[in-house]
């Protein structure tokens, strides 16, 4: 059965996330990894997902891919539908045709993941032996125009050679194209740059972005980088201490955020600077255990505006027409938004009217 | 997956520390969870581990139990059992080989003696020889490991060839061997069983040195500019004497398994003095008629070693620090 | 508080006698470094061990660099993984030994010193590493831990006295001072780091070296502990030596920054010009790599690729090491090693093209 081969039911997205909930059960208590994720990804489309260590970005996707150990782990709740079913109701065997074949994944360490007693070659062919039924040698014929499609220079060479002949980006290649190796249908990319240089890291997204173009695949971009995400993402979602706080397009999130945790990211990067100083400006205090999550609005804690209501009542889920969603009590209140949010290019160049626009932008540096 | 990362477990009071530098703690923020628990140690985090491993303390439990016993027994057993050694010849062929009974809960041998008794004094036996001869190889091995690890070259070449020498002959038969040579006698026993335990306990050691050398930690001290000394008393020992409490306690286990074999085969305690080894080698004759006779004592060798395996394992998980770090 | 012990030292005595090696190394005030790096080498062996053949080959990981850092200023230095830039920071700590040329501190020569001088040398000099877990003793508390320079430099004997100045500088870091006792595993990555920079400030250090102190925080982190660096150093006038490899990072906190690539100074200058005006393409393209979290911008500037993995350092190109990855190098580049020239007033470069912006669009296909 080859999943992706078959249409997309109508009314139905390529994956469909719906308030998907996964808590491990350990010794100290109930840890809310993921606590009512929801989002739909169609063919084509990426979706940077941003949030930082322990945010439960990298636990939603594990949960997608059933990668998850239960126990300690468990599904409380929630569904994720590929192509309309639901992945928590396949069978092992099922889900082990999926991985791999439909649904793909690049993790952060290039140097851990690729096993060090096997040639690029075998473990590049070894997911099309087991999805398509390759002969040896189609295998390896197929690994060598891979490595080529990633950009290993000389792959008939190299398609014999074992990981540790290869660099930490050749390393993220490898991985990129064997994530690839199957036309999957959704590649998920856990912090696919950031064990790597920022010049081989602009080479690796150019990569994914390239491929993306080739093969119309989704991508789900985990990072805690919002430059990276800037670069890829249509859609974003903004995750903080197993929930998502904010969820929008592109643009939305970047140039209209309306959750103070988003502005707070925003303010928190180094900006580029021009001719003087200027201090940081940081989100005050730490992530909270997700043992114990605070009661009301999870971000209330660090949250510079918040009020007796945020820290005590969880706020809901507003939308917009489009889609934009935030979990502020105070996101839907257009004077709030305006007063606090950080400023950005767009707004700037609103600011300076329509003649010094282009100025506005920052330029090169 | 590391579900370790996505589970921060601190203190959860910084202040906002926005602009550095002096911040004034106006007002006293909310503690509420973390002020509510005190402070631990890591010794006592690795007890509260520790104490939810249920095999780990059924282990401890009975190591507990069976030092008990082995200490105070010359109290209470002669009166109730009998004397484990002597042997009444004019009752002895009304007592010989008497399965269980309520006078006697684990029968009686060939000769007449109780068989709980005897294994009750075989413990003396069992646990000083595995905790004296494993004193005797973690001191050596200690030594040795650091060592080698800490200077390295030339001594750590020496000392770990050396060590993988020692762990190439076959231990029980050096063991035998260097019993022949010393004499055969108890206090040799330990001196046998520690002398050549150390290899394993030196490479665990050095191993363990090794891993605490890397952390940025060591580093930091020298930069601070601390001496040898005190880098290795105040950061590698207290980090790598974990490996060794697991491993000696373990050590312990196969020292008495040691020690049983050569009482067996006749090279450990000699009689009268009760061992468990020696009560097998006794029974096994009657192995088919009296199966108690070789049972009790087979049982106690096998509930000690195990308890201290699990006792051991138990310790390893809950002193690791990792568990709690990363 | 600790200003008694700030008194005059050794230091001071020593800037009074500049020795020959310092002379011409004066910045615009006049004064004279507090460190100053010149022909710094450390190379490698790539065997080790008894049967290392004195043939085997070598990493060159640092390869003669050369730059000042003046009292109280940040010198930021920054480069990819595998540059040298934290081998450099351990040669001047020490912790490692150089192989060549020299590093003088307080006008004293650290890269020839015996074990005493090194000892009073890191009364002056500290360190702050990288990674929050790994830098604190786990069977230590906190308290033990920020009071482990003052006991080893003998200060502060009276532990009450101690104890009180080790809360002290709890506060200034921003943690709460009766937590003291607890251990580093009940702190989170930037709390463990901000005990880090307390365990550095302890004996009011002249130069701390700084290793990627916050590459493996979270941004919102980061941040936090950028300020907490530049509100101490305004208060404290201590210079640091910044490693990282974020750019923008550097940027903001220091006043003069140098690029370093396989080992070698490529480019140094104030932070307004390297950003506004790079010289060397190496630094130029390393610019154009950093994304910006704007997707406009993103997707309105052209962006410059470099092709390639930096070469291994066992076997570093000839001539330029950045010419096997440099879009506009010539035949020169491959054979001479180009010097590390003033190309304007306190701006240095290493490119035998060395120009404002060298990378024109029309040198490479964007």
């Amino acid at each position: 059965m080859d999943l992706k081969n078959q249409p997309v039911p109508e009314g139905s997205h390529l994956l469909e996330v719906d308030d998907l909930k996964m808590y491990f059960h350990t010794q100290d208590g109930v840890v809310k990894a993921v606590d009512g994720v929801s989002y739909n990804l169609d063919r084509g489309e990426t979706l940077g997902v941003v949030g930082e260590s322990g945010s439960g970005k990298s636990v939603t996707a594990m949960t997608i891919m059933g990668l998850i150990d239960m126990p300690p782990g468990k599904i409380e709740g929630g569904d994720v539908r590929y192509r309309g079913l639901s992945l928590f109701e396949m069978t092992e065997k099922q889900m082990q045709d999926i991985r791999g074949n439909d649904i793909a994944m690049v993790f952060q360490d290039p140097m851990t993941s690729l096993n060090p007693v096997y040639t690029i070659g075998r473990q590049l062919g070894e997911g099309l032996r087991l999805h398509r039924g390759y002969s040896k040698e189609q295998a390896t014929k197929r690994a060598i125009e891979l490595l080529d499609m990633v950009g290993i220079p000389n792959p008939e060479q190299r398609v014999k050679d074992y990981p540790h002949q290869f660099s930490g980006g050749m390393r993220q290649r490898v991985m990129i194209a064997m994530a690839l190796a199957c036309d999957p249908d959704i590649l998920i990319a856990d912090e696919p740059t950031t064990a790597l240089d920022v010049t081989i890291q602009a080479q690796i997204i150019e990569l994914m972005q390239e491929m993306q173009e080739k093969n119309g695949n989704a991508i789900i971009m985990i990072t805690h980088d919002l430059g990276v995400v800037a670069d890829v993402a249509d859609k974003i979602m903004v995750m903080y201490a197993g929930r998502p706080v904010e969820f929008g397009t592109a643009d939305e999130i970047f140039y209209n955020p309306v959750h103070p945790y988003t502005w707070g990211l925003v303010r928190s990067i180094p900006e580029a600077l021009v001719d003087e100083k200027k201090p940081l400006t940081p989100i005050k205090g730490n992530p909270p255990s997700l043992v114990n999550v605070p009661k009301g609005c999870s971000f209330s804690p660090r949250c510079p505006y918040a009020t007796d209501r945020c820290r005590n009542e969880r706020p809901d889920t507003y939308t917009t027409e489009t889609g934009h969603y935030s979990r502020c009590h105070y996101s839907m209140d257009p004077e709030f938004v305006a007063k606090n949010a950080p400023t950005n290019s767009r707004r700037r160049a609103e600011e300076n009217g329509a003649a010094d626009a282009v100025a506005g932008k920052g330029g090169e540096a | 997956m590391d579900k370790n990362t996505d589970m921060p477990i601190y203190a959860v009071d910084e202040k906002s520390g926005a602009q550095g530098g002096p911040v004034n703690q106006g007002s006293p923020e909310p503690e509420t969870t973390a002020a509510a628990k005190p402070t631990r140690t890591l010794w006592s985090d690795a007890w509260g581990r520790l104490r939810k491993n249920k095999l780990a303390m059924i282990g401890a439990i009975w190591i507990i139990f069976i030092v008990i016993v082995a200490l105070t027994c010359d109290l209470w057993a002669p009166q109730w059992l009998g004397s484990p050694t002597q042997i009444d010849s004019s009752q002895m062929s009304e007592l010989s080989k008497l399965p269980p009974s309520a006078e006697h809960p684990f029968g009686t041998d060939a000769l007449g003696r109780d068989v709980l008794c005897r294994v009750i004094y075989g413990s003396r036996i069992s646990l000083s020889v595995g905790i004296l001869a494993t004193a005797i190889s973690t001191v050596i091995g200690l030594v040795m490991g650091a060592l080698a690890a800490y200077y390295g070259g030339i001594w750590d070449t020496i000392i770990m060839r050396l060590a993988d020498i020692f762990l190439a002959f076959p231990y029980t038969l050096f063991v035998i061997v260097l019993i022949a040579v010393l004499g055969q006698s108890i206090t040799n026993v330990f001196i046998a069983i520690g002398l050549l335990g150390w290899p394993s306990i030196a490479r665990v050691f050095r191993s363990a040195i090794l891993s605490v050398k890397e952390n940025d930690y060591v580093d930091a001290a020298r930069a601070m500019g601390a001496s040898d000394a005190r880098i290795v008393i105040r950061h590698i020992f207290p980090n790598s004497v974990a490996s060794i409490v697991v491993y000696a306690t373990m050590n312990i286990g196969g020292a008495i398994l040691t020690e049983s074999a050569l009482s067996y085969l006749g090279m450990g305690v000699t009689p009268p003095t009760p061992s468990w080894g020696i009560m097998i080698e006794d029974g096994q004759t009657y192995l088919a008629t009296q199966p108690w006779l070789m049972l009790f004592p087979g049982l106690a060798i096998i509930t000690t070693v195990l308890a201290f395996t699990l006792l051991g394992d138990g310790l390893r998980d809950a002193l690791d620090v990792k568990m709690k770090d990363a | 508080m600790a200003d008694e012990k700030n008194a005059p030292t050794k230091a001071d005595d020593a800037a009074a006698s500049v020795p020959s090696d310092l002379e011409g190394h004066v910045d615009a005030q006049g004064r004279y470094p507090l460190l100053s790096v010149q022909h710094l080498s450390k190379e490698f062996p790539v065997d080790s061990g008894v049967f290392a053949s004195k043939m085997s080959k070598r990493v060159s990981a640092v390869d003669d660099i050369s730059f000042d850092i003046f009292p109280g200023e940040t010198f930021g230095l920054v480069g990819e993984s595998g540059c040298g830039k934290s081998t450099t920071g351990r040669c001047i700590m020490r912790l490692t030994n150089p192989t060549g040329g020299k590093v003088f501190f307080n006008g004293e020569n650290v890269a020839d010193m015996k074990k005493k001088d090194l000892k009073s040398m890191r009364h002056d000099m500290q360190f702050i590493f990288q990674d929050p877990y790994a830098s604190l003793n786990p069977r230590m508390t906190i308290g033990e831990i920020i009071s482990e320079p003052l006991i080893i430099h003998g200060e502060m004997t009276d532990k009450k006295e101690r104890l009180d100045f080790v809360r002290e500088l709890l506060d200034e870091v921003g943690l709460n001072p009766e937590h003291i006792n607890r251990y580093p595993h009940e702190f989170s990555g930037g709390q463990r780091q901000r005990v880090g920079i307390a365990r550095a400030f302890a004996l009011r250090p002249k130069l701390i070296i700084c290793d990627e102190p916050v590459s493996a925080l979270d941004v919102s982190i980061q941040a936090q502990v950028l300020n907490l660096l530049s509100g101490l150093q305004e208060q404290y006038g201590t210079a640091y030596l910044f490693i990282a490899h974020d750019l923008s990072v550097v940027q903001h906190i220091s006043n003069r920054v140098a690029v370093m690539y396989l080992g070698n100074l490529m480019e140094l200058s104030d932070w307004k010009t390297l950003y506004a005006q790079p010289y060397h393409p190496y630094t130029q393209s390393l610019l154009s790599a950093v994304p910006v979290p704007d997707p406009d911008v993103q997707r309105s500037r052209k962006r410059i690729i470099l092709a390639g993995d930096p070469p291994s350092p066992i076997d570093p190109p000839t001539g330029c090491r950045f010419h096997t990855r440099c879009p506009i190098a010539k035949e020169i580049c491959s054979k001479e090693r180009p010097e590390l020239k003033e190309v304007a007033p306190g701006h240095f470069c290493a490119c035998h093209f060395a120009a404002p912006f060298p990378i024109k669009e029309s040198s490479i296909n964007l």
